[in-house]
């Protein structure tokens, strides 16, 4: 579903992140782990067509983000680590919004509404609008507005923060569904107890490069997820 | 503290001035130069526009002294008292709309609540900003007003130093009234919820200010050149504090000393009420009820549909933007009424036919003036910038950068062109003008489109993507004003080039009108392409 080959995005003279290569299958939650400044948000934002790389390409579902990122896009959903959505319209009218964009039918997006809206806790609260929203509701909104056109790759970068723990538990819950069904996540945190429990597979990258990745039994061994990034880190 | 908070201020004024906050690459010296000098020039049209006022008015009142043996010096007041009415008309039209933004909206203003700060350092480094802004538009008019007053009248120190006092106290003046106006918006807003009620009230008062300094600027000059002792009269009895500006800058020490003991008392009051209702006023949210959502029967729309009326509901529930970028379009539609209701005083004006080439001519020239309202409603240009932090949404979404620029400039035609398509029908009816009011008309929907996607190209080629408020989007986009400007220059080029033609052969006006129409399309298709071959470089 999601291809890195040798992805290198420069800041000045210095490599965010240094070719790097990861692959994603359908199905799986990959967790992208690494201190602060390492290069996860630089990656996914690469991915989703945020940012220009230097070298390398990126493949989403046979298509690559250089020559055809229109259709990366529509199969993909980003959701970033502070979503600054559009304080101008209620949630619904963002929903309706994204659901256009993305055409997806009137009867479907109901539907999904309903279903993310009524599992986050957040339906009651779709006419008001974005600027009265807390940073948890942003973040939910941001959620439902990624999953209202199903879509085959979910990005998502700290997804969990600002979460109350029963919508976090939801998420949770959401993504595991979501991938049993073939979709594939991959998103970055920094709570490794969730990434243990999580993810199928998991990606450690320290300064840009990528140290370590695997299914999460590979990479950890017989020690902590915790244990072995500290060690990787020092 | 104060410098702290002033100095991050100033930074965010400058930020991408010298630095294109895009790539993080520095700017280079010719793009400061080009900068610099395209600001400079923005800077002497406008002081030339109102020398011009100021020199028609002096010349007017020293022809009345030669005729009557009055001395031009004895109605200094009432001079400058006429020139600050237009100082203050234009600094509060730059600082009144941007205040409510400026002062209380800002997306610091958690961040600074939190810290050790005094709110009235907050609130005094936010006030720089704004009086900055009010200090760069009213410079434009006070310095010609001098100028043309030395010229007329010859040199004089004392005019000189006292015209700088008043019109450091006539800034703050206007800073004062401005302040309390984006105060009386936010206390609205915080008792009646939403920013509606701020649109509507900025729209009444800015459409007020507007209408004063276009409709009435001409009568105050006629009354003045008429009687200008009359006219003295009246602005003691009505307009004081201008009476007091005008005398005290043609160098009287009371009227001087009255008008400085306004301009404190106004700015102490403004800096106790502000000062005083600061924290309730950022840390209350609206008091409405709150709304619970009911499920409705949702309609599936095209992708472009639905970035169309995002597009359209952000213009319009912004009141900086509409103000700051769309103001011309209700001119446009005012003035159309105007010219309708005055069909007959009109034609009368224009000589019904007796002008040479039996007043042809004027259709060019009308396409000329509507092209510099226009001018005025540069709605697209802050269309990007004003996306900011949430330009993640259009960089994420599966549309392309035509689809995407496409629906920004929709609604720049939707809300400039129209207006202008019914100004241009009014001034042919008004006209008679025939076939040629499908010409003008076409001509003017072009104009707009081309001043729309001019904005645009402008807009994607260098946004100003980070900011803390809006106003830093809007006001202090230098690519509204290089819109503006680009707009300005196109229609005078074009009348330059056109009415001289029209006036030696009047068969050529409709074709003049169609050769600017083919221009106007070409150049706006070439802008359009350039700005969606731009867009992927925000991705940089």
């Amino acid at each position: 579903m999601l291809v890195i080959e040798n992805l290198t995005k420069m800041y000045g003279g210095k490599a965010a992140v240094n070719n790097l290569n990861l692959h994603i299958a359908p199905g799986e939650i990959y967790g992208f782990i690494g201190h602060n400044g390492a290069g996860k948000t630089t990656t996914l934002k690469s991915v989703a067509g945020i940012l220009k790389f230097d070298s390398g390409n990126i493949l989403i579902d046979g298509h690559s983000i250089i020559d055809d990122p229109i259709a990366c896009k529509k199969v993909m959903a980003y959701i970033p680590d502070n979503p600054d959505l559009y304080d101008f319209m209620s949630g619904i009218k963002y929903l309706n919004f994204v659901a256009d964009v993305y055409g997806v039918s009137a009867e479907r997006r109901s539907q999904l509404i309903k279903q993310y809206g009524d599992a986050l806790e957040l339906t009651d609260s779709l006419a008001q609008n974005i600027s009265e929203y807390s940073h948890g509701m942003k973040q939910k909104l941001a959620v439902i507005g990624a999953l209202i056109h199903e879509p085959k790759l979910i990005l998502m970068d700290e997804p969990f923060v600002g979460l109350d723990p029963v919508a976090s538990h939801t998420l949770k819950k959401l993504m595991r569904e979501l991938c049993d069904g073939g979709c594939a996540i991959f998103f970055s945190t920094h709570v490794l107890e969730v990434a243990e429990k999580l993810c199928d597979k998991v990606a450690i990258i320290k300064n840009g490069v990528l140290i370590r990745s695997g299914t999460m039994d590979e990479v950890r061994g017989d020690e902590s997820l915790e244990s072995v990034f500290l060690e990787l880190q020092e | 503290m104060l410098k702290i908070l002033i100095k991050k201020q100033f930074d965010e004024l400058l930020a991408g001035v010298f630095t294109n906050k895009r790539t993080g690459k520095k700017r280079s010296a010719g793009a400061l130069v080009g900068y610099s000098l395209l600001l400079a020039f923005a800077a002497i049209s406008l002081m030339f526009a109102f020398g011009s006022l100021y020199l028609l008015l002096g010349m007017t009142m020293k022809t009345g002294e030669l005729q009557s043996g009055q001395a031009f010096e004895g109605w200094g007041g009432v001079y400058f008292a006429f020139s600050g009415i237009i100082t203050a008309m234009i600094g509060l039209i730059g600082g009144m709309f941007s205040t409510y933004a400026v002062l209380y909206c800002p997306k610091d203003n958690e961040m600074l609540l939190s810290m050790p700060i005094k709110p009235m350092y907050i609130l005094a480094a936010r006030m720089m900003s704004v009086y900055i802004l009010i200090i760069a538009y009213t410079f434009t008019s006070f310095l010609p007003a001098l100028v043309i007053y030395w010229i007329l009248n010859g040199f004089s120190f004392l005019v000189l130093l006292t015209g700088l006092v008043m019109y450091i106290a006539m800034t703050l003046l206007i800073l004062a009234v401005s302040c309390l106006l984006g105060w009386l918006l936010a206390l609205l807003a915080a008792k009646l919820g939403g920013k509606k009620i701020v649109t509507v009230v900025s729209l009444l008062v800015s459409f007020g200010a507007y209408y004063l300094f276009y409709f009435q600027r001409q009568r105050v000059m006629d009354a003045i050149t008429a009687d200008p002792a009359k006219a003295e009269l009246t602005f003691k009895t009505k307009l004081y504090p201008f009476y007091a500006y005008g005398k005290g800058t043609a160098g009287e020490w009371i009227s001087f000393l009255i008008f400085f003991a306004i301009c404190a008392a106004a700015m102490a009051l403004t800096i106790l009420i502000l000062s005083r209702t600061f924290i309730s006023l950022v840390t209350t949210k609206k008091s409405g009820r709150k709304k619970v959502y009911v499920e409705k029967k949702s309609s599936a729309n095209s992708p472009l549909g639905a970035l169309t009326r995002r597009e359209i509901r952000r213009f319009l529930t912004n009141p900086l933007y509409l103000i700051n970028n769309g103001l011309g379009a209700i001119i446009m539609v005012v003035l159309s009424v105007i010219a309708l209701v005055n069909t007959r005083g009109i034609r009368n004006l224009l000589g019904n036919g007796s002008m040479p080439g039996g007043g042809a001519f004027v259709v060019l020239a009308a396409i000329g003036a509507i092209g510099l309202v226009l001018a005025m409603t540069p709605i697209s240009s802050s269309s990007v910038s004003l996306e900011g932090s949430r330009l993640w949404v259009l960089q994420t979404i599966p549309a392309t950068a035509e689809t995407i620029l496409f629906a920004k400039m929709a609604v720049h035609t939707i809300f400039a062109g129209v207006p202008a398509v019914i100004l241009a029908v009014s001034i042919g009816i008004v006209l008679d003008a025939g076939i040629s009011t499908a010409v003008l008309a076409a001509a003017a929907l072009a104009f707009a489109v081309l001043i729309g996607s001019f904005g645009l190209m402008l807009e994607v080629h260098n946004p100003k993507l980070v900011w803390t408020d809006e106003n830093m989007a809007v006001k202090q986009n230098l690519n509204v004003l290089f819109a503006m400007l680009g707009g300005f220059g196109a229609a005078i080029f074009f009348a330059i080039v056109s009415i001289p033609v029209s006036i030696f052969v009047p068969a050529m006006t409709i074709p003049m009108l169609a050769f600017q129409f083919f221009a106007y399309t070409g150049l706006s298709i070439l802008f359009f392409r350039l700005a969606v071959k731009f867009w992927p470089r925000l991705c940089a």
